[in-house]
């Protein structure tokens, strides 16, 4: 199960697993974020190709607008699926 | 090996997990393994569920154990050969935007796994994977 949560201004949690079968439904409520964005990863447990896919469309898109997008408190073995992928030298991963 | 099919759809994804879990558990093999497990599952098990949209209702995925390594094996009938083992890499040194869409999923099981094997015999497609857990 994945979870999207709109936390403060400016800060999305990601929560559960972000697998294939999430991945659409993911991508719906992602389409709907604008501006500068923390994505809050501390209950994120799991991301395969298909979630990391769908980040990084939103990131590439809030990036075009002009707007920072960051990522914070991924646990390691999220981590390191983005590291594998060459993702965490590209994205902004703290 | 116990094997089990599952439904060619992402929806399966949930029961998949939950066999990998119930295999390490049966032989005692903690559960700080079944991420990778999982992932390797879960990217395999897409990766045939998109690209071989012809083939039989089910695809088999089975598990086996000889200390230190697990075994995973994936088979798809009815289906015509593509062997994964000569996808292309992936150039994950490359910026966002060069980056092509696709291929990903076989890159990270290809960085998890320690072997990958493909064999194909009467329009069925084996994948097979095995990973070495340390203890």
């Amino acid at each position: 199960m994945f979870e999207i949560r709109m936390e403060s201004e400016g800060t999305i949690r990601l929560a559960g697993r972000l697998d294939a079968a999430e991945a659409e439904r993911a991508q719906k409520a992602l389409s709907a974020v604008h501006g500068p964005v923390t994505f809050d990863c501390e209950e994120l447990d799991y991301i395969s190709s298909a979630g990391i896919g769908v980040l990084i469309e939103a990131y590439k898109r809030i990036r075009a607008a002009g707007h920072e997008v960051r990522f914070v408190r991924m646990l390691p073995r999220v981590r390191s699926i983005f590291a594998y992928a060459g993702l965490d030298r590209v994205l902004n991963i703290e | 090996m116990v094997e089990r099919r599952f439904r060619r759809d992402f929806a399966s994804l949930d029961a998949i997990f939950t066999f990998v879990r119930e295999f390490l558990d049966s032989h005692g093999i903690g559960e700080r393994h079944a991420h990778d497990l999982e992932l390797i599952s879960e990217e395999l098990f897409t990766n045939l569920v998109k690209y071989n949209r012809e083939g039989a209702a089910d695809i088999a995925i089975g598990l086996s154990w000889s200390r230190p390594e697990v075994t995973l094996t994936l088979r798809d009938f009815g289906v015509e050969s593509w062997d994964i083992t000569q996808a292309a890499p992936v150039d994950t040194g490359a910026p966002l935007e060069r980056r092509r869409a696709g291929g990903l999923g076989l890159h990270l099981v290809r960085q998890i796994a320690d072997r990958i094997d493909y064999q194909y015999q009467d329009r069925t497609s084996t994948i097979t994977v095995t990973k070495r857990l340390e203890p």
